[in-house]
């Protein structure tokens, strides 16, 4: 279901659909936010896209691990932006693997790490970041405010 | 007289990716990065001046080649990205604080041919 305000994705479990995530993500930011400069618009766009890019190669990576048949491993999304404060609402569902997320954890940057920056940059670039495990019923639940 | 002479021949090399760096894409600066580093080329500008996306797949690249270039004597210098969204990211990661930055290829040139 794709209108201006809200878009629904049934997408295989496949990093190449990544891609198509984040322009649905540019297009429905787009078209919200015509009261701001269009430098404004990229700043929100890309931190939105790199947020839920995160989140997208999380389930990726870590829910659907072992899983061979990418085709039937799959994301559900909706993009819904709600009025009044103006904000973007991400929800992303898996049936895979639950793990324990740690909503205070950083990447240990002395050590210069090699990987653990994904639900870092995520957690600094939306307003609100909520995971909730299920058993085969995962979600996420994002906010970006787009004023 | 004694003449002593000593040659020194700096192998380095300037990687441009255009476009996005993802889990998609990634993988292809990865096996880039670890062929050079294993042929000796131990001092690597990496300009993102042309990337119009980065995550963290990227980050995890650049960051394991910085660390097998520095074991090896060498480093990574990295070539700013143009967006200021794209550059906030790199502040955020502390990767302006671990990296060597430019504004251009050419600039991080100088800076290791001054150092020779």
């Amino acid at each position: 279901m794709q209108n201006n305000s809200e878009i629904s994705l049934d997408i295989p479990a496949r990093f190449d659909q990544l891609e198509l995530l984040r322009n649905h993500i540019a297009n429905i930011i787009q078209a919200a936010t015509p009261h701001l400069t269009a430098e404004e618009v990229h700043l929100l766009t890309y931190n939105t896209q790199l947020a839920v890019n995160e989140i997208g190669t999380n389930i990726i990576e870590h829910a659907y691990a072992g899983v061979i048949d990418r085709d039937t491993a799959r994301v559900i999304i909706r993009l819904c932006v709600l009025p009044s404060p103006l904000q973007l609402e991400i929800q992303m569902h898996d049936s895979g693997h639950s793990f324990e997320y740690d909503p205070t954890c950083e990447p240990l940057f002395d050590t210069i790490p090699e990987r653990g920056y994904g639900l870092f940059l995520a957690r600094q670039l939306l307003d609100h970041i909520e995971y909730r495990p299920k058993p085969n019923a995962n979600t996420w639940h994002l906010i970006k405010q787009l004023s | 007289m004694n003449l002593n002479i000593q040659e020194h021949t700096l192998k380095l090399a300037v990687l441009s990716p255009v476009g996005a760096i993802d889990p998609m894409t990634a993988p292809t600066l990865r096996e880039n990065l670890t062929r050079l580093l294993d042929e000796g080329t131990h001092c690597l500008i990496i300009d993102l001046s042309q990337v119009t996306f980065m995550d963290s797949a990227g980050m995890s690249v650049l960051v394991t080649a910085l660390k097998r270039a520095r074991t090896a004597g060498g480093n990574v210098k990295l070539v700013w990205p143009k967006s200021d969204a794209a550059k906030r990211i790199l502040t955020l990661t502390k990767f302006d604080q671990v990296f060597t930055l430019t504004q251009t290829a050419d600039e991080a040139l100088a800076q290791w041919k001054a150092s020779k």
